[in-house]
């Protein structure tokens, strides 16, 4: 029964945005993306409505198992009591319910941006600081504003609550310290460091020593005699649960202390970019975020080692806490929050995950099929394969050779025509079931960009710099040209046999219809977003990774949100490839009737 | 109703911002005087230092100076602590009901007596006016045997006030009862309770469908986690609407058994499912509800409902529909959902809880769960969207993954 309850709970919390809209999503949208070993996918194919999967299919859940999107992003992110507080730009706190990621109330009382937040330790409260300079403590049960504290003359950057709740510390960009005590509102000592201080926090030891980093160093304040002493460099530090150990992160290094100031574990990560680092609930992990990765180290044995990274935002993780001893929450600047599962193994590591290290995908610079009779084509390094997509023929790829050249980009003209573009100024065009060459030819263009062939294989685009260029393939003679002077660094994001969709450094995508007579292309700034018409009725819209429905308007199908916006997308009637950032690709087939 | 459709999610807002849309805004518009009564704050489940209740009127108290509060409850520390709150304390005035004397509350509940069995007498044809009742002797007995219970005596006064026997009988039924020697107040509740119960299952005495049917039906109005209406009930149950009505109708003492099937069935005091559900208490084996028991057959009742109606596209929706795009979402719920099985698939887990591991029923339930998991967990989170419950679902899978630890734990010892 575990197996159903966890494959059902991951279901519902990975698609629970999507599904919550429309319940019609649990079959078109969530379904077609259960992992192939998950019961869903073993009990309810049948159930498979119209988009099917046949490349790409993960075996298993992914680590990422909710991803929240916020309206804004944030920077600060506290938990405990299975709530989530997340500082939002209008000046407004969210508190999100822990369990099913869902919106439980808004604490609105901030003027502007909230930089930091923090519950106390048993829950009761909340403590924030925000650009509108001042520190709010609130009530969570009932989202009231218990007392402001009024003092700061600039932005508020870090705030922290003493385990007795009677102290709060804030630091400001106005380059003070405060410590205020709640009972009277008002602040009892300030202190003005000698270069701005980031982050502050109370140290679980002794309530009357605060602990701050200011410098790239962290700093000890004695508040009853008034000292201050610098401990030891570091980026950030945060305390275990039980008071009892430190981690600190300065550039790669990571290093874990007791309450005596002795190091207990050190250990490097891949990225020297550290941003900050938290302690598991138990005290057996440490987590520290790096731009867009999270590392997950157990520091239980004697050798620290590695057990996940996390890798799926998009931008830089601005923070991060763990919400139970196997799970950890963590926000970005993508404006999300992401929740991500700790690996089962981590009980009793094996030698192998001692030595484990990432392992890099092949580069996929593009990845595109066509034909109804199912052929599939991909490229990397080793160079173009091409393979029947029915399931079980699925990795039976037959290999074009082109290790000799350098390929830019290829494209699958019928079942049977593949088209590849070499960077060094040639094309070929291959007949897939043969493997035998039809057409090699040089462009007649220098500098080109990129090159591109119509669905239907009868035409091949050439992007310039300053203009952009249509042969009749079989032929070579021209069949339209459009300048785009002015406009600089060209990029194609989608074609049919008709119209083009370009965009530009800083602006709308561009459209331009070849099928009009006339001399020159028309050219729209105000183009609705990057677009592939699937048939008649429904049109794949690519900003957003969804299937809409032309005449009403409604999103029949909504690509889960961890494989981000596809960087290439190709579609010939039957399936629909995608290609994306984290080099995962997936085939998807629409049945007729859908269309 | 302005409030409301301007913020339709205000439900789901913080309390601080639902009392400040619906409660302080209005009553600051209009000023309007008025007295707003919170009667048994104690039964608000609240697990926090502080009442939330009173927290959140002493943020507001100040901005409402026409309204007067009149709160009741028992005296939980969280509400003691919530009246200590700087800005209530000085406005409140603590009226400590174990203190008001004894002679007091007597003098109170005679009267309810008297009042309230004057006018059953008046209003019944069945009734010789010229007969003196209730005889003064017996109001004292009755006094006597409530021993400052208000619960016992409304309770009483409506079981003599039933149509179904003359009121002098059934007065003289209570009067008769034995004077209990152990904790007068509650026992007596007790005595009470057994002698309704007796006259209700005394309809029963010769039919062991009816008695097997009554006790379900009451095993579930009292183990349901939300009221449910007599429809729902005997949807649930598997039961006609009339077989149910007629199998709690003597139990109006007791229940808030509303004129409509559709409305939900109450149950007046909590006492009386304390009373039912403690073995110490309540002796009488027919009248016993054994929650184990109980909770295994409400959850196997929800599985057979589920097993019965979920099904794909249960609305009937055109493809793709959005939800905020259907205009008649209530109507659609009644039409094709219904009380029952909403309650099902909300609840059904926390009916699992109920049902120890070491259960007999613990077999046959593990196997109506692994069909429902087969056949019906798309269609059953299907519903949980359409009424907006989806986040249950995720709790759900958290309850039986406890349940199935606690069972495979027993298994292994066994």
């Amino acid at each position: 029964m575990s197996k159903w309850t966890d494959d059902a709970r991951r279901f519902l919390l990975e698609y629970f945005d999507t599904i919550c809209n429309s319940p019609f999503h649990i079959y078109n949208s969530a379904l077609p993306f259960s992992p192939t070993s998950s019961w869903l996918h073993k009990y309810y194919s049948a159930e498979l409505s119209f988009v099917k999967v046949v490349k790409g299919l993960p075996t298993e859940w992914g680590m990422c198992f909710r991803t929240v999107f916020l309206k804004s992003f944030t920077l600060a992110l506290s938990f405990q009591d299975n709530k989530i507080a997340v500082g939002s730009k209008p000046g407004d706190i969210i508190i999100f319910n822990a369990i099913t990621g869902s919106q439980a109330a808004v604490l609105s009382g901030h003027t502007e941006k909230v930089n930091c937040l923090i519950f106390s330790s048993d829950g009761t409260s909340l403590v924030s600081g925000s650009d509108d300079k001042t520190v709010k403590l609130w009530d969570v049960q009932t989202g009231g504003v218990v007392k402001t504290f009024i003092g700061h003359t600039f932005w508020i950057r870090s705030v922290s609550i003493s385990a007795d709740c009677t102290k709060i510390a804030s630091v400001s960009d106005d380059r003070t310290i405060c410590l205020w005590d709640i009972q009277i509102g008002e602040c009892c000592h300030t202190m003005r460091p000698q270069s701005a201080v980031r982050h502050i926090n109370f140290s679980p030891t002794n309530p009357q020593h605060l602990i701050f980093i200011s410098g790239n160093k962290v700093w000890q304040w004695d508040t009853s005699g008034h000292q201050v002493k610098p401990l030891y460099n570091g980026y950030y530090i945060t305390f275990s649960s039980d008071g009892t150990q430190s981690v600190s992160c300065y550039g790669a290094v990571i290093m874990v202390q007791n309450s005596n100031g002795e190091i207990m574990t050190q250990f490097h990560v891949a990225n020297s970019n550290t941003k900050c680092c938290c302690f598991s609930p138990d005290g057996r992990l440490v987590a520290v975020a790096a731009d867009n990765t999270v590392y997950v180290w157990s520091i239980t044995s004697s050798n620290p080692h590695l057990i996940d990274t996390f890798v799926g935002h998009a931008e830089e993780i601005t923070s991060l806490v763990f919400s139970s001893p196997s799970s950890l929450i963590s926000a970005s600047k993508d404006k999300s929050v992401k929740f991500w599962q700790i690996s089962a193994s981590l009980a009793n590591p094996t030698e192998a995950d001692l030595g484990s290290i990432p392992i890099t995908l092949p580069l996929i610079s593009s990845i595109s099929l066509q034909a109804r009779g199912g052929i599939a084509i991909s490229s990397d390094v080793d160079g173009v394969k091409t393979g029947d997509i029915s399931i079980s023929l699925c990795k039976a790829f037959s290999k074009i050779q082109a290790k000799d050249h350098k390929h830019g980009s290829i494209g699958m003209v019928s079942s049977k025509l593949l088209f590849i573009w070499y960077t060094d100024e040639k094309i070929s065009i291959w007949d897939t079931e043969k493997g035998k060459l039809l057409l090699q030819a040089d462009i007649p263009e220098y500098n080109v960009l990129d090159l591109r062939i119509s669905g239907d294989g009868s035409k091949i685009f050439c992007i310039k710099q300053t203009s952009i260029q249509v042969w009749n393939t079989w032929t070579g003679e021209a069949a339209g040209k459009a300048r785009f002077d002015g406009l600089n660094g060209a990029e194609l994001l989608a074609m049919d046999d008709s119209r083009i969709w370009m965009r530009f450094f800083g602006t709308q995508p561009w459209e331009w219809d070849f099928g009009v007579p006339g001399p020159s292309p028309t050219c729209s700034y105000t183009m609705p977003p990057e677009r592939l018409y699937l048939g008649d009725t429904k049109l794949w819209d690519n900003n957003l990774c969804r299937i809409q429905d032309i005449a009403t308007g409604r999103v029949v199908f909504q690509l889960p949100t961890r494989y981000g916006r596809p960087v290439d997308v190709q579609w010939n009637g039957q399936y629909l490839a995608a290609s994306f950032k984290s080099k995962e690709e997936l085939i998807l087939e629409l049945h007729p009737t859908f269309l | 109703m302005q409030v409301l459709k301007a913020y339709p999610d205000v439900g789901r807002e913080s309390l601080c911002s639902q009392m400040e849309k619906l409660i302080v805004g209005p009553l600051k518009a209009t000023g309007t005087q008025t007295l707003i009564i919170i009667d048994a704050l104690d039964e608000c489940k609240d697990e926090k230092p502080s009442s939330a209740i009173l927290s959140i009127l002493s943020c507001y108290v100040d901005q409402i100076p026409n309204v007067k509060f009149f709160i009741t409850g028992r005296p939980e520390p969280q509400i003691r602590s919530g009246f200590r709150l700087e800005s209530l304390a000085p406005i409140t005035e603590v009226l400590k009901l174990h203190e008001v004397k004894p002679k007091a509350i007597d003098r109170d509940i005679e009267l309810f007596f008297r009042t309230q069995l004057a006018s059953i007498a008046k209003h019944r044809s069945d009734f010789d006016l010229t007969e003196d009742w209730p005889s003064s002797s017996q109001i004292e007995v009755l006094c006597k045997k409530a021993a400052g219970f208000f619960i016992y005596a409304s309770t009483a006064v409506k079981f003599i006030g039933s149509n179904i026997d003359p009121p002098t009988e059934r007065l003289s039924l209570i009067i008769s009862l034995p004077e209990s020697t152990i904790e007068e107040g509650r026992s007596g509740v007790d005595q009470l309770y057994i002698e309704v119960l007796e006259q209700a299952f005394f309809v029963h005495k010769d039919n062991s469908q009816g008695y097997l049917r009554f006790q379900a039906v009451v095993g579930a109005i009292l183990l349901v986690f939300n009221p449910l209406s007599i429809k729902g009930l005997s949807e649930l149950l598997g039961y006609n609407t009339q077989h149910l009505r007629s199998t709690i109708r003597s139990l109006h003492s007791l229940l808030l058994i509303p004129e409509s099937t559709e409305d939900p069935i109450h149950i007046f005091h909590k006492s009386f499912p304390d009373f039912l559900m403690d073995p110490d208490r309540c002796q009488d084996k027919r009248f016993f509800v054994e929650s184990a028991v109980h909770h295994a057959e409400i959850l196997l009742a929800c599985l057979r409902l589920m097993e019965k109606k979920l099904k794909k596209n249960i609305y009937n929706l055109d493809d793709y529909a959005i939800l905020s795009e259907i205009k008649n979402l209530s109507t659609c719920k009644k039409a094709h959902i219904g009380d029952s099985l909403e309650y099902a698939c909300k609840f059904w887990t926390k009916h699992l809880l109920g049902i120890p591991s070491n259960s007999p029923y613990a077999q046959e339930v593990q196997k109506a769960v692994d069909k429902f998991f087969r056949v019906h967990l798309l269609h059953w989170i299907e519903v949980l969207v359409l009424t907006r419950n989806l986040g249950v679902g995720v709790y759900a899978m958290n309850d039986i993954e406890q349940w199935y630890h606690l069972v495979s734990d027993v298994q292994v010892v066994h």
